[in-house]
């Protein structure tokens, strides 16, 4: 019995003594501000920033180089306030919302049946995709499995965009891998459903809707806020939201902009690990 | 003296601690979702597997034995590879923050791995190796919990994203593999007395 304690006491305390003769010696001087910017950051490590360990990394990144805060969308004006008085920085007003926009109405022909392939990068690589238009969208939703927070879904052969989950943070732009979305700002005025360059002619021979580079929005626009080059470029300070080039436009490719509804608050970080 | 090399076969393929064995299930089931994560948890478990070997068989033989406490083995040995790997930890800390973060959450968990206590125990309590035999019993075992998670993890990148019904999917055709390569692993018994 007292051989047990002893033996176990002994080696039990000698343990102790050596780890804490090594967290003494080796102890690690860590940032003390990382932890409290960590707390600000919206935890969903969505990867948004390019940085790969996600908020934690970031927090880290940010004590050395505080201009990488505005690599965060996720954060609000709020959040980025607070973080840039610990960072000692001031943090400038935020821009506007920016909402992922699905340039596509889903209306080109289809070529050939491709319905095995569970990718849209993977079926956008096989001959060119099965669309006969070669911007348009797929339909198979690599955005709707690129988003973390749920706001995609397929709806049809479209993505729809839940925009009070959205939190603007692009990953579904970077997975598209023809870039049908756009994050564009939330106010934008006239939308814009379709992404083909092509001419005119090869649009009407591929799609049943599509943009046929008719003009026909830029010269009935009252303030000349529209230009071609080649798809309608409209310009947002001078567009007035008047929709005319919406009523004229002969393939309704145009639309008019709604204000969404602000984003429900974020939901608590998940735990790490 | 022992056959060294037989000591490494049988405890890669014959008495591998995972399938043979069943030690150590929970990190990997947990860890061999993806391919470059097993590496790093296969190459920490050997390295944890071989210095625990060492010390606790010095520990059994210098402390347990001369008094008479060997029925301890198992409270001194968790106390063992407790305290070593947290030395561990905090040495890598501050010596090499990339492998730290390499390592992230793997070293914790070995801590409290079974295949950990598992080999140790087999050196001094089932096999009674002697010195060179524990180390290189650790160092193969740490190598056969590798290849373990290494072949699971491979075929369960390609299971992810197969067509399974869907109730299958995850966790049960992890264990339905599992058990399957411990079938196959059971072809290798009797290959060395």
């Amino acid at each position: 019995m007292i051989e047990e304690m002893g033996v176990l006491g002994i080696m039990g305390v000698a343990f102790a003594v050596m780890l804490v003769v090594a967290a003494r010696k080796m102890a690690v001087q860590v940032d003390e501000r990382i932890e409290k910017i960590r707390e600000k950051l919206p935890g969903a490590s969505c990867g948004a920033c390019g940085l790969k360990g996600g908020c934690d990394a970031l927090a880290e990144e940010l004590v050395k180089d505080p201009s990488l805060l505005s690599k965060c969308r996720l954060a609000g004006p709020e959040e980025k306030r607070e973080i840039g008085k610990i960072l000692g920085i001031e943090v400038k007003e935020e821009e506007k919302r920016r909402l992922p926009r699905v340039r596509c109405t889903g209306e080109s022909k289809i070529l050939f049946d491709a319905s095995g392939e569970r990718t849209c990068s993977a079926l956008s690589d096989l001959a060119g995709g099965p669309l006969a238009c070669p911007y348009g969208c797929l339909g198979v939703g690599d955005c709707v499995r690129a988003c973390p927070f749920g706001a995609l879904r397929m709806e049809g052969r479209l993505p729809a965009v839940d925009e009070r989950r959205c939190t603007g943070c692009g990953l579904c732009e970077q997975a598209c891998p023809r870039g049908v979305i756009k994050l564009l700002p939330e106010d934008t005025k006239v939308l814009l459903l379709c992404n083909s360059p092509s001419s005119g002619k090869e649009v009407n021979a591929s799609c049943a809707s599509g943009c046929i580079k008719c003009r026909i929005c830029e010269k009935s626009c009252p303030v000349q806020a529209i230009k071609l080059e080649p798809l309608p470029v409209i310009d947002p300070i001078l567009c007035n939201a008047c929709g005319t080039c919406v009523e004229k436009c002969p393939r309704k490719v145009l639309k008019l902009g709604v204000v969404p509804p602000s984003p429900i608050p974020s939901p608590p970080a998940p735990a790490s690990g | 003296m022992e056959n060294l090399l037989g000591i490494v076969i049988a405890a890669i393929f014959i008495n591998n601690i995972v399938l043979t064995k069943f030690l150590g299930l929970c990190s990997f089931f947990g860890i061999s979702t993806r391919v470059k994560t097993a590496v790093m948890m296969g190459m920490a478990v050997t390295f944890v597997a071989t210095c625990s070997s060492l010390i606790t068989w010095l520990v059994h033989r210098y402390f347990l034995v001369p008094f008479h406490i060997e029925y301890m083995r198992i409270v001194a040995f968790i106390l063992v590879i407790a305290s070593f790997v947290q030395l561990v930890e905090i040495t890598i800390r501050k010596l090499s923050p990339p492998l730290y973060r390499a390592f992230g959450i793997y070293l914790p968990l070995i801590t409290v791995n079974c295949a950990i206590l598992g080999v140790t125990l087999i050196n001094v309590d089932v096999e009674r190796y002697s010195f060179p035999a524990a180390v290189v019993n650790g160092f193969a075992t740490g190598l056969g919990y590798s290849l373990a998670i290494l072949m699971m993890s491979g075929m369960r990148e390609r299971l992810e994203i197969s067509d399974a019904p869907s109730s299958f999917r995850g966790l049960p055709l992890a264990f339905l593999t599992a058990a399957l390569l411990a079938l196959a692993f059971q072809g290798f018994s009797g290959m060395v007395e």
